[in-house]
């Protein structure tokens, strides 16, 4: 692999032992994929994952050194925790989610690394939302984690980027990445054609096809025709649940996402591997594989990804003037900068007065979940259980009963879901329509 | 009889063990429990089964970009795969793999969840894969 100066400069500890390491491990990166060289980013989003270093490249005290000798980011860079599961400024979040001092003390020492190395600290699985896109124009290579963020770069927002993971802090670090996979043109092309035989309109049938396409595509590209005008909210669930069920890095649209402005195109002038349709039936026979149909509703969370502002305001109306049952927990999931804008907007407010309550502070991953995470994570439990239930993203839905162990697992409209908050029952007659 | 499958060295290495294949595509987070390697998957066919010192061989890693993390920590706790066979790579994964120091093999000339069974004999060494085949019932 070609490197140049500068970068055989950082491979050979001239800026310090985590930028050795870094580079060291983009250089073993693109040598798994054959990569020629190395490409400038423009923009990476990392894990700290500081719960996670040990042997190999990272370890507590090369970090510890590079804070104290100022390394810093060499692109702009936002950052969100993996693996913390529940984190908050607020103390009494801290108590209702049951966290160990181990994770509260992990929020602070990020935060500081993260201030340290000039990483703005978003705490969230959508910076996308937050931060502002215009830095990545079409064909920005970049460097993501957060499986669902990948696809919604990738896809809707035509930055290049793999499904990175520690990648994206090394690339951080550097600048760098090798070139390889997603980054390429001949990457990026269509292999499956999935024909829409139905209307897609409402947010929850566009998680169901993820799910559905996510099994079957796997690690490739799938091309959609038959979507005309998605919402914000339904790519970023549709990005999540590809991501879920499949390994996809990249969709395109025709006719919508960037780099699907006709079939061809799409499809880089080749023949798909495969054409799949999907009607209703496929959808609902993936509702009926990762929901239940009825019953008493204990847990109820939304925001997975991370809502939208517009999602908060959706919720605020839907709860005004309405009460949460006592024996319910309802959960709205959402970047800190969007919980802020929700406060301003006074949606916080009627959420809150119903009974709400919006996690987020640092990272609130809805995919972990509360409770006693001892030395892993609430999964890691096997005593434990959420109890049963409801979401309106069909990509916690199909973690729930793995991670959340929950007993039941009810996926549904947002007003389905505020309806089971309020009621503590799913009714039996929710089901599977694909209405708005 | 052993029959060698040849492929392309994500990460470089050599280890030899018992294989267990997952027939369908694997993830660390939905998973696995990282303090024993045991496999956590809902209705996952080896459910209960330990990860912990196997060649792993599945089609590709699928779901959270945590995966690598998880990887990782199996690999902290002693826990991970000796050698991880893949027919397509993650990059994901891969990244796991890396900084895990697990051998990785992918894109074979035979598929490796044909050609390998669970409980089989695998060698790992480079882009080679040796089955031994023998003990097979």
């Amino acid at each position: 692999m070609y490197l140049t100066p500068e970068e055989e400069r950082m491979l050979a500890g001239e800026e310090g032992g985590l930028v050795r390491e870094a580079m060291k491990f983009l250089v073993k990166l693109g040598e798994s994929y054959n990569a020629e060289r190395m490409i400038d980013i423009s923009y990476a989003n990392v894990f700290i994952a500081s719960s996670f270093w040990g042997k190999g490249a990272l370890t507590p005290e090369l970090i510890r050194d590079a804070v104290e000798t100022g390394v810093k980011v060499k692109v702009p860079s936002t950052f969100n925790n993996w693996g913390l599961g529940c984190l908050s400024t607020d103390e009494t979040v801290w108590e209702r989610m049951d966290a160990p001092v181990q994770v509260r003390e992990q929020v602070v020492r990020e935060n500081e690394i993260a201030k340290s190395m000039s990483i703005v600290p978003t705490w969230t699985c959508t910076p996308y939302l937050v931060c502002d896109v215009g830095w990545y124009p079409k064909g920005s290579h970049i460097s993501t984690v957060e499986s669902s963020a990948i696809v919604y770069f990738n896809s809707v927002l035509g930055a290049r980027t793999n499904r990175d993971c520690l990648a994206s802090f090394f690339a951080a670090i550097t600048g760098k990445y090798p070139e390889c996979g997603y980054h390429l043109d001949e990457n990026r092309y269509g292999v499956y054609h999935i024909d829409l035989q139905m209307k897609v309109e409402d947010t929850m049938s566009y998680g169901l096809l993820g799910l559905y396409v996510g099994k079957i595509v796997g690690l490739e590209t799938p091309v959609f025709t038959g979507i005309t005008r998605p919402r914000t909210e339904d790519l970023m669930e549709l990005s999540a649940a590809l991501a879920s069920s499949g390994a996809v890095t990249l969709f395109h649209i025709v006719g919508v996402t960037p780099e699907a402005p006709d079939f061809e195109t799409a499809f880089g002038g080749r023949e798909p591997r495969e054409k799949i349709t999907v009607t209703q039936s496929e959808l609902a026979a993936m509702y009926n594989e990762v929901s239940d149909t009825e019953g008493k509703v204990d847990f109820v969370c939304l925001g997975c990804p991370h809502y939208s502002i517009y999602e908060m305001k959706k919720v605020s109306e839907l709860l005004d003037g309405k009460r949460v049952r006592k024996d319910v927990t309802l959960w709205i999931c959402t970047a800190p900068q969007t919980a802020m804008f929700a406060e301003m907007a006074g949606y916080a407010e009627t959420i809150q007065k119903a009974g709400g309550v919006i996690m987020s502070g640092p990272a609130f991953c809805p995919l972990f979940g509360p409770g006693r995470p001892g030395p892993e994570y609430t999964f890691a439990h096997p005593d434990y259980s959420i109890g049963s239930f409801a979401t309106d993203a069909a990509k916690q839905a199909y973690y729930a009963r793995p991670n959340l162990r929950a007993e039941k697992v009810f996926l549904g409209s947002t007003e389905q879901c505020i309806e089971a908050a309020t009621t503590g029952e799913w009714r039996p007659g929710n089901g599977y329509s694909p209405k708005r | 009889m052993a029959t060698v499958l040849k492929g392309r060295a994500v990460v470089e290495g050599k280890a030899e063990g018992e294989a267990l294949v997952s027939r369908i595509p694997f993830s660390f987070f939905l998973g696995v429990n990282t303090d024993n390697g045991v496999i956590i998957e809902e209705g996952h066919e080896y459910e209960g089964e330990t990860i912990s010192g196997k060649v792993l061989v599945y089609p590709f890693g699928k779901g959270s970009s945590g995966d690598c993390l998880r990887l990782w920590r199996c690999a902290n706790n002693d826990v991970a795969p000796i050698a991880i066979v893949n027919t397509k790579a993650d990059c994901v994964h891969v990244q796991g793999a890396i900084i895990a120091s697990i051998p990785m093999v992918c894109d074979l000339d035979r598929d490796p969840i044909e050609m390998i069974k669970t409980g089989d004999y695998v060698k790992v060494d480079g882009g080679n894969v040796t089955v031994e085949t023998e003990n097979r019932e």
